[in-house]
């Protein structure tokens, strides 16, 4: 049988996976509360924040705190941008022209990132505080482990407050529910959307930084997968509810995780094909998801 | 205080709207009467700004408004109480009521959240209820409160009886009589033509896209053909 402490250190696993999926769920499933988008470019800013991690604190050599906000702000200006270059123009036609051009907006920025970074992968070497390992009885982890959690566990709060709390965020909840009756009430739906964006883009570009850091290498094409299992995970907590995002994020971070580690030998290859065979059943099963509302697929 | 000056609208190559033209005084209530699909509820969304004219033009407080969108309108002060209410059912009644103040950033929005309460004491005992789940009366009286949340000049109310019983709608129209003696102006849509003539102080009357008729209620009233199409004779 297995050990306990082998079930604790999977388990953990499991957790820090789930973290960087439910913060990537965050930003799609509130962007497609609103314009009824699925994002895939989202992902392409997973890929953007760890190059620009990079960029900026094993190139040019800033500090780290540094570091981390400027990841935090080029994820978030990009995001704006997207909105406004790719986004604004089409809304209001057909949901499958802003599906697609989602799609062109990923390769184009992908392509991009293989441009001026070459397709060759690059080791990522975050602070020295962040590889120390801990021993904790017996189950090993990073201290990066504990960052991911923490930081993501925060950054939930924060945005739970925030739509919770603040007119904005009322205003956000507001014009997913209605966007004529948003604009009755004098909401700029133009101005929540682009804060949409900017917020979800940004907690991508960090989400980016962790799994660098996590995994130790990053590539241009690293978002793609990263985009994808966002995607899984808002189908399983129910497309357009941002607690269930939070939810499918963790569940997909431990199935997969799980699954991996406690199959036999050799059914690790087959990671991404457990994932989708869970989306396949969440769909024939329950299609609305755990948290979803009726309309919602 | 609100011109509309010969507008047209269309939806697709479809009519709605020919050359209407009417215009609403301040401190009146004015109501635009007229059979289901007249065009009644696309002159009040033309005028919150829903609905572009392709001709025409709207003025507000003499200013022209015909290009601005819907949520610019309601800064000026305008606000409309949409038909089926439309508030927002998966929030709050308080966080309904205080989307309708999103603009404001004036320290009055605590007084006038106090003051819709106590036009409608039962928004205050729901106050954090989902606002989905109250009854269509309840519902539109927070339609209402939101809309007065934004400190209109003009409130625009589409259908306000629409689907209510006849107690809840004599409630409705003594609210509507409370809000003209604070000083807003209401330009009202209305099927129920007695309600309608009971509070109105100037009258049209619609028919398939175009004005057939205004004036006063009683002037109105005593047309023969009004007679027979809304008062069963």
């Amino acid at each position: 049988m297995f050990a306990g402490t082998y079930v604790a250190q999977q388990i953990l696993n499991g957790v820090v996976l789930g973290s960087m999926y439910a913060l990537l769920a965050l930003g799609m499933t509130v962007v497609y509360g609103i314009l009824h988008l699925i994002n895939f470019a989202h992902g392409a800013l997973v890929t953007a924040g760890a190059f620009t991690f990079f960029g900026i604190y094993m190139v040019l050599g800033w500090p780290f705190s540094l570091a981390l906000a400027a990841t935090l702000l080029v994820g978030g200006v990009l995001g704006y941008l997207l909105d406004l270059v790719g986004y604004r123009k089409l809304r209001g036609g057909p949901e499958v022209a802003l599906l697609i051009t989602s799609l062109g907006i990923y390769i184009l920025l992908e392509n991009l990132i293989k441009l001026l970074a070459t397709p060759q992968p690059y080791a990522f070497r975050p602070p020295a505080f962040l590889g120390q390992l801990q021993n904790v009885g017996g189950v090993t982890f990073r201290t990066v482990d504990v960052f991911i959690v923490v930081v993501s566990v925060l950054i939930m709060i924060a945005f739970a407050l925030f739509v919770k709390r603040t007119k904005l965020g009322i205003a956000m909840r507001a014009t997913a529910e209605s966007v004529e009756a948003a604009k009755l009430v004098g909401i700029n739906v133009n101005q929540v959307v682009a804060m949409a964006f900017m917020l979800g883009s940004a907690v991508a570009a960090i989400t980016g930084f962790m799994w660098g850091a996590k995994y130790g290498q990053i590539a241009y094409d690293m978002g793609f997968m990263a985009g994808v299992k966002a995607f899984v995970a808002i189908v399983i907590g129910g497309i357009g509810s941002i607690p269930g995002a939070m939810i499918g994020g963790f569940i997909l971070g431990l199935v997969e995780t799980l699954a991996v580690g406690f199959l036999p030998p050799g059914f690790a290859e087959y990671r991404d094909a457990i994932v989708f065979t869970l989306l396949i059943l969440v769909l024939l099963l329950k299609p609305t998801g755990i948290m979803g509302r009726k309309e919602a697929v | 205080m609100l011109e509309v000056e010969h507008i047209h609208v269309y939806y697709g190559v479809i009519p709605a709207l020919l050359d209407v033209s009417l215009s609403v005084d301040e401190g009146q209530i004015v109501a635009l009467v007229g059979a289901n699909g007249a065009g009644k509820s696309t002159t009040l969304k033309t005028i919150a700004g829903v609905i572009r004219p392709r001709e025409g033009q709207i003025r507000f407080q003499d200013q022209d408004i015909t290009r601005l969108g819907a949520d610019r309108r309601v800064r000026l002060g305008i606000a409309l109480v949409p038909e089926g209410r439309q508030i927002f059912s998966t929030l709050s009644v308080k966080e309904n009521l205080v989307l309708g103040a999103y603009h404001r950033r004036d320290q009055e929005v605590k007084k006038d959240l106090e003051w819709v309460y106590n036009l409608f004491p039962i928004l205050r005992e729901r106050m954090h209820q989902v606002a989905g789940t109250m009854s269509g009366g309840e519902q539109q009286m927070l339609a209402f409160g939101r809309a007065l949340m934004s400190r209109p000049k003009l409130l625009l109310l589409d259908e306000p009886s629409l689907g209510l019983a006849p107690l809840v709608v004599r409630d409705i129209y003594e609210v509507i009589q409370k809000i003209r003696e604070a000083g807003i102006t209401i330009f009202l849509v209305e099927q129920n033509v007695n309600m309608a003539m009971r509070v109105a102080d100037y009258m049209y009357v619609m028919e398939a896209g175009q004005l057939k008729m205004e004036g006063v209620p009683q002037e109105v009233m005593r047309d023969e053909d009004i007679k027979q199409a809304y008062l069963g004779g």
